[in-house]
């Protein structure tokens, strides 16, 4: 297969929290196990890198000073960003990236960071932070998988009406503890909270994504399989893991009262 | 009536103590528990038996290393110690260490030492008036715990900020995050590495404090010792790496230790870890800080042993077993290039587990440059713990090529691996572990084989040992 893919990673350097360069990694080998050609672009702030080309971007999450900057520079690329997505470019956002995808995070004093408003979403900092394992059914085609992950989140993410979760929580919090939502997809653009990092255990969704991204190239066949013996290992042994932990999710980290 | 308190407060945790310990219990919280609950002013009463010989050592790694060095070094210059080198770094394990160890009669040459979470150092550096604190270093580290890095190094800053006025800090400089704790006007000691033959270039790993956390911008590098640790600036507010005053020169490997100096004393590690010459001379900084004659600290220099845990050499079904602890990225990276440049390795056995005191997100293991395995020729690699599979799907995407197992329990993995004939090289084992699994691994271990003789003539038997439930 002679294919060849681009992947972009949005902010590497600012939003690499929670182990989200996995992501990318995950996708590059995975194409290249099939013997694709990868091209990975590291798009930084006030860089020329450009967003058109890619066929996948994929952005995670970071701390709130790393966040304030980033936000600055996607504003910068609001337009590119949109002409990348109209192109066909699948866009994957976790965490505070996701944020950064809906209209505005609201802090805790109020104050408004603006998002570049590619999800119909908001956000709101949130009292105590939501943390632990997730599992949540995600519709793929018509057909539906469940997916692991983990969050640790305070924002409270709410989806305007016509936008639709991504997923469906099983267990854990999700979006913002009310609703069983989780993250928000609109056409080729994917957020979630779920870090993990989400493709690890869910090789499903990863060549799902990487199919998607191949289309922009014309690419419509079926991706070979992989042996991905570990992945369904992992999978098995944390649905069971889940059912006995359930209940002892780790005490919530809230400001001020770490460690104890 | 303070003392009074005290004394009470002491007593009844002691006594709950030995009644815990006669179950078999570790004591290492509750009676702190207890004592506090009793005497709320219970850490004003250390403070003032003690003053201006408490030291706090608090940071992400090392902070146990540093501890037991430190204390090995009080000891050997005859001072009475209190400390808890167990690890048990909250209020409470501090409380517990005082209960258990405090003696009612006042030695001439006395200290408190405590290993001290990040978060607690705030907590009680008031009460307790540290002569020194030690900060190690920061790195990203269970998350779902601790919460952002930022918010860490903040609440370290906050504590320093309330050392009383004969206080001293002894600070990494080398690490931008941990020089960025200190507050101005306060009495500082930087301790780093000085040797421009150790820096590398450019840094693959995932790195920690990018962006100055005065001015926001992106940090310059001369070059990297490991991690965000090396020589740096920022262009942006002209701060840059001190000049150590406490500096270890002419490193060089010797055997599968390491050779150093430290102001002008030969030093000699028996582990290889980069890592370890940092808690080697925070350790030594603060000793000076307290006094201790360099008479002393210069002979202890030339023999050091990192403790319990931290890369220990046992022996077992005949085959040579190093076990580690490895709970952050940081740590991991360094255990790998330890493992790496271990000669005659057949079997690694990685442990995961993701317990509380593990951390429950387990994802940390992407941010490990488990990269650097590939090519290197083990045998085999067992991956063991409540997540196994998640190790060993790491281990699949680092494109190692040896063969990989998966054995949920991590003695079964141990014991499988030191039974194992096969392969041109029954070599040695080393096991990777986070917490929970270190201390009951360690004591199966010695139960079962022994503590590798490495011909020093030095007697390698670890101080104490913690009972298999002591989690």
């Amino acid at each position: 297969m002679a294919t060849a893919v681009t992947i972009g990673h949005l902010y590497p350097d600012l939003l690499d929290l929670y182990s989200d360069r996995g992501n990318v990694m995950i996708l590059e080998k995975r194409a290249r196990w099939r013997g694709m050609d990868v091209e990975v672009r590291r798009i930084g702030v006030g860089d020329g890198a450009e967003l058109a080309g890619c066929d996948l971007l994929v952005m995670g999450g970071g701390m709130d000073r790393e966040q304030n900057l980033v936000a600055r520079d996607l504003l910068d690329r609001r337009r590119e960003f949109e002409r990348a997505v109209d192109e066909g470019t699948v866009v994957l956002a976790i965490c505070g990236g996701y944020q950064l995808l809906g209209e505005y995070f609201e802090t805790g004093r109020g104050e408004k960071i603006p998002g570049i408003g590619l999800l119909d979403l908001y956000t709101v900092a949130g009292e105590s932070r939501m943390v632990g394992n997730v599992a949540a059914v995600c519709r793929m085609d018509g057909r539906e998988e469940t997916i692991f992950g983990y969050e640790n989140h305070s924002g409270r993410t709410f989806l305007r009406p016509g936008t639709e979760p991504w997923m469906r929580v099983v267990q854990g919090f999700g979006n913002n503890g009310e609703d069983r939502g989780e993250g928000a997809r609109k056409g080729r653009v994917f957020g979630t909270y779920l870090h993990g990092p989400l493709l690890a255990k869910n090789p499903g969704l990863a060549d799902w994504l990487l199919r998607l991204a191949l289309e922009r190239r014309g690419f419509t066949g079926e991706l070979p399989p992989l042996n991905d013996r570990w992945e369904e290992a992992a999978r098995k042994n944390l649905e069971q893991r889940l059912i006995r932990l359930k209940g002892m999710e780790s005490p919530h980290v809230g400001s001020g009262s770490t460690g104890e | 009536m303070d003392r009074w308190r005290f004394r009470v407060a002491v007593w009844t945790g002691r006594i709950l103590s030995r009644l815990l310990r006669g179950l078999g219990r570790k004591a290492t919280t509750l009676p702190g528990v207890v004592a506090l609950r009793l005497d709320p002013r219970f850490f004003s009463s250390v403070g003032r038996r003690f003053r201006g010989r408490v030291v706090l050592i608090t940071g992400t790694n090392g902070k146990t290393t540093t501890n037991n060095l430190l204390s090995e070094w009080l000891g050997r210059d005859g001072w009475s110690v209190i400390s808890n080198r167990l690890g048990a770094n909250l209020a409470q394990g501090l409380a517990s260490a005082v209960v258990e160890q405090l003696s009612f009669r006042r030695r001439p040459k006395e200290a408190a030492v405590f290993e001290v979470d990040e978060a607690t150092v705030a907590k009680v550096v008031e009460e307790l008036k540290p002569k020194v604190v030690v900060v190690t270093n920061f790195f990203r580290d269970q998350m779902d715990r601790y919460g952002e890095l930022d918010r860490v190094v903040e609440l370290v800053a906050e504590g320093l900020k309330k050392l009383p006025e004969d206080g001293i800090c002894v600070v990494n400089g080398d690490d931008p995050l941990a020089h960025s704790a200190v507050p101005e006007n306060c009495a500082v000691r930087f301790f780093g590495v000085d040797d421009p033959s150790r820096l590398q270039p450019s840094c693959r790993e995932v790195r920690d404090g990018k962006f100055c956390r005065f001015c926001g911008h992106a940090l310059a590098y001369e070059g990297f010792f490991y991690g965000q640790i090396g020589v740096w600036s920022c262009p942006g507010c002209n701060r840059s790496r001190p000049r150590p005053s406490i500096a270890a020169r002419r490193l060089t490997e010797a055997g599968e230790g390491l050779d150093f100096e430290v102001e002008g004393w030969k030093a000699r590690l028996d582990s290889p870890g980069l890592y370890n010459v940092y808690n080697v001379l925070a350790a030594y900084g603060a000793a000076e800080a307290l006094g201790v004659s360099r008479d002393v600290l210069g002979p202890a220099l030339r023999r050091i042993r990192t403790g319990l845990g931290r890369v220990e050499r046992f022996t077992l079904g005949g085959r040579p077993l190093t076990l580690a602890l490895v709970k952050n990225p940081a740590g991991f990276n360094e255990q790998l290039k330890v493992l790496r440049s271990t000669p005659g390795v057949s079997d690694v056995v990685l442990v995961l587990n993701d317990l509380y005191a593990d951390g429950t997100d387990v994802s940390w293991i992407w941010d490990v440059e488990m990269e650097q395995l590939a090519g290197v020729p083990f045998e085999r690699i067992w991956c063991a713990g409540t997540r196994a599979e998640d190790m060993a799907v790491r281990v699949r995407y680092a494109e190692w090529s040896g063969e990989l197992r998966v054995i949920r329990e991590p003695r079964d993995a141990v014991e499988f691996a030191a039974a194992e004939k096969g392969g041109a090289t029954a070599g040695r084992i080393f096991v990777l572990t986070t917490y929970t699994s270190l201390y009951p691994l360690r004591d199966w271990i010695l139960e079962r084989g022994g503590v590798e003789d490495r011909g020093d003539g030095g007697d390698d038997r670890p101080f104490v040992s913690r009972s298999t439930g002591s989690v």
